[in-house]
């Protein structure tokens, strides 16, 4: 990590200025929670299946190929999947057996898509769901 | 329309028990199963099961579900996964959306001479002011990402519900690195088995008996950032000023499972309420068929109990099927369940069983009086 | 039994509902303490041990029995134990000190001469104790099982030690 010395006049220069200088450059490394179990006493975590790339809502992440699209999503911290149609209220996963529809995305550009159950495949494209069918 | 001799609803202990025993008799069977990997709840318990020595005990259940799926697949039993069975109609057949053979889904009947339904069980639910927010699921989802997709849904939790599931998972998410702040149970005593409770207080999570969620808080992200629980009366209802605050991302729901009978509804078979089993269970006889021929349930579907349950009455359904296309004589078939009662009976016993032993004979009394022998339902379209 | 209420027993209440050491068998030697209370039908702890030490016999419902003369205190018992409940104590590991043997399924293990938080079993902090030793070869499926050297006096509490982050 290198460091810049700025040598502007805080009154020029305000920290956001400076902080997407920093990003942009590599400077600072953006660290995201890692949701993933790295280390585990009794199952073996080491997983020799392809890590692909997935969209979600136009943001890259990565994925183990043929795990649920669920999974991936929570190893990056996303946990909001839809949008209900009158409230816009949020859901997540919540039985994580492919029966209550809470964690439905549109993948692909096919909406109701139960990510639960669902494996991921490279390049997949997933968008936030707002109601019963359209995008958010 | 294709045809199969067998077809069995659900690949978990029970339907892969069945299968096994169907298949080695000479039957041609099919398992669906809407999972995109066999086992059901078997994958998820990564601890050592409880019981006899004789059989499986000291395992841990992911072991004996590679092993059930190892001897399935070398009795020659086909496996669909990723297909949802859709419903049951009159002649025997099974409605399938079929995602075995590749992303896109197809819609397929297949004729079964016999069925048996081991669809397991679904959680229950309880409404807290907020239960919708993400961050609050069942504890069975959280169990299926921490132990088989090994990511962690949140990273602190309070668990709600002492039986056995509230019990194990709450360890089970410890082992996972993610917190539990505490346990909640609105009963006075602990529902599951004193040793899953002592090793978590070892841990240190607090257990509070006679206490409940009473709202889960979402934060500025929208999912869950705290928890706020209270002490509850004799009636289960919350007590005034006794509110408490927890900082928590995760709550997980462990209050019970109901049998999941959907099926059997669709077939007409004979249902009774017992709350020993979770909710409505079909009438069946000692052969795990129902009220309609040629029906059979196994499993947490005929009742919720255990994995080591499900996977004998499993054998039961599956010895049963192959009696009836005649792979097995009557009287070898008698002898084999005669072996696997007493084995349940076994399973049954003590403190914990003992009701679910006496509500199994009650099943097994009423179907004898009120079905007597099974017939079938609907006649040929 | 309060363990219905609060998820532990304390040690009187254990030793009041069920066999635990004598005296003598502690100052003999390391020896096998059993905290199963419950009736569940559950027997690996009985073909466990290679000293024929622990009886359950039928029904399979019936709580073990520790034979504390065949006991050895060897350990293999409790990573049997599918309900952790087996631990070895051993009273007269030195002049001032005790072991106790506990399984542990969790990662980071600590590490052989580390000190640890020593707890009780409501997981409260007691002492700091030194891991003497680790044990988790292939035949214990993944239940390590950790021996922590505390001061003698309290042998009967401490069953566990915190978790490292």
């Amino acid at each position: 990590m290198k460091f810049v010395i700025l040598l502007f006049p805080v009154e020029v220069v305000d920290f956001r200025t400076v902080w997407h200088f920093a990003v942009q450059y590599g400077m600072v490394r953006m660290a995201y929670m890692n949701y993933r179990i790295e280390e585990h006493a009794v199952v073996n975590t080491a997983s020799d299946t392809d890590t692909v790339e997935i969209t979600v809502d136009g943001k890259k992440i990565p994925a183990k190929k043929g795990e649920p699209i669920l999974a991936a999503l929570l190893a990056s911290g996303i946990r909001i999947n839809r949008y209900t149609a009158k409230k816009h209220e949020p859901r997540g996963l919540f039985c994580g057996i492919g029966q209550c529809t809470d964690c439905v995305m549109i993948v692909n550009g096919r909406p109701n898509v139960r990510t639960c159950i669902t494996p991921v495949e490279s390049g997949m494209i997933i968008k936030t769901q707002n109601g019963i069918e359209k995008e958010v | 329309m294709e045809k199969r001799e067998v077809v069995i609803v659900g690949a978990g202990p029970a339907g892969l028990a069945a299968s096994i025993e169907a298949a080695k008799a000479g039957a041609q069977v099919l398992v669906v199963d809407l999972n995109m990997k066999p086992g059901g709840q078997l994958f998820k318990q990564i601890h050592k099961f409880f019981g006899s020595s004789a059989h499986h005990a000291g395992m841990r259940g992911i072991d004996i579900g590679t092993e059930l799926l190892d001897e399935a697949q070398k009795a020659g039993v086909e496996l669909w996964l990723n297909s949802t069975v859709i419903g049951l109609f009159p002649g025997n057949k099974v409605g399938i959306e079929d995602g075995s053979k590749g992303p896109e889904k197809k819609l397929v009947t297949v004729h079964a001479d016999e069925i048996i339904v081991a669809a397991g069980a679904s959680e229950n639910v309880v409404r807290f002011k907020g239960w919708t927010t993400p961050g609050v699921m069942g504890a069975g989802a959280a169990q299926t990402m921490i132990n088989v997709h090994h990511v962690k849904p949140g990273t602190r939790a309070v668990m709600i519900g002492s039986g056995n599931v509230g019990l194990i998972v709450s360890y089970q998410m410890m082992q996972a690195g993610i917190d539990v702040a505490a346990l909640v149970e609105a009963a006075p005593k602990i529902g599951g088995y004193a040793v899953h409770a002592a090793k978590i207080r070892r841990a240190g999570i607090p257990i509070y008996t006679g206490h409940t969620i009473i709202e889960a808080v979402p934060g500025s992200d929208g999912t869950v950032s705290k928890v706020i629980t209270a002490q509850v009366g004799s009636d289960f209802k919350p007590v005034e000023g006794t509110q408490q605050t927890i900082d928590a991302d995760l709550v997980t729901i462990a209050t019970g499972l109901k049998p999941s009978t959907e099926l059997l509804r669709l077939m007409n078979c004979e249902l009774v309420f017992d709350g020993a089993f979770g909710g409505y269970v079909p009438l069946h006889n000692r052969r795990m068929e129902t009220s309609v021929k040629n029906i059979f349930a196994a499993g947490d579907t005929a009742g919720v109990e255990e994995a080591s349950t499900a996977l004998e009455e499993g054998r039961l359904a599956g010895i049963s099927a192959a009696e009836s296309l005649g792979y097995i004589l009557r009287g070898d078939a008698e002898k084999e369940r005669d072996v696997i009662w007493a084995r349940l009976d076994a399973l049954r016993m003590g403190p914990f069983g003992e009701r679910r032993m006496i509500e199994k004979k009650k099943i097994l009394d009423e179907f004898n009086g009120k079905v007597g022998t099974p017939v079938p339902e609907f006649q040929e379209v | 039994m309060a363990i219905h209420e609060t998820g532990y027993l304390d040690y009187t209440e254990l030793a009041g509902l069920r066999h635990v050491p004598s005296e003598k068998r502690y100052m003999q030697g390391p020896v096998s303490v059993i905290e199963c209370v419950q009736c569940i039908p559950c027997n690996p702890c009985e073909s466990a041990c290679s000293k024929n030490a622990i009886h359950i016999g039928e029904p399979i419902t019936n709580l073990p029995e520790l034979d504390e003369d065949k006991c050895t205190g060897c350990g293999l018992c409790v990573s049997r134990c599918p309900g952790l409940a087996i631990f070895i104590v051993n009273k007269v590991f030195t002049k001032t000190t005790a072991t106790v043997s506990f399984p542990y399924e969790y990662v980071p293990l600590p590490k052989e001469g580390a000190t640890v938080r020593a707890v009780d079993r409501k997981g409260a902090y007691i002492c700091d104790g030194k891991v003497v030793k680790i044990i988790n070869p292939e035949s214990f499926d993944h239940t390590p099982v950790i021996t922590v050297e505390v001061p003698a006096g309290v042998s009967d509490e401490v069953r566990s030690v915190e978790r490292s982050k």
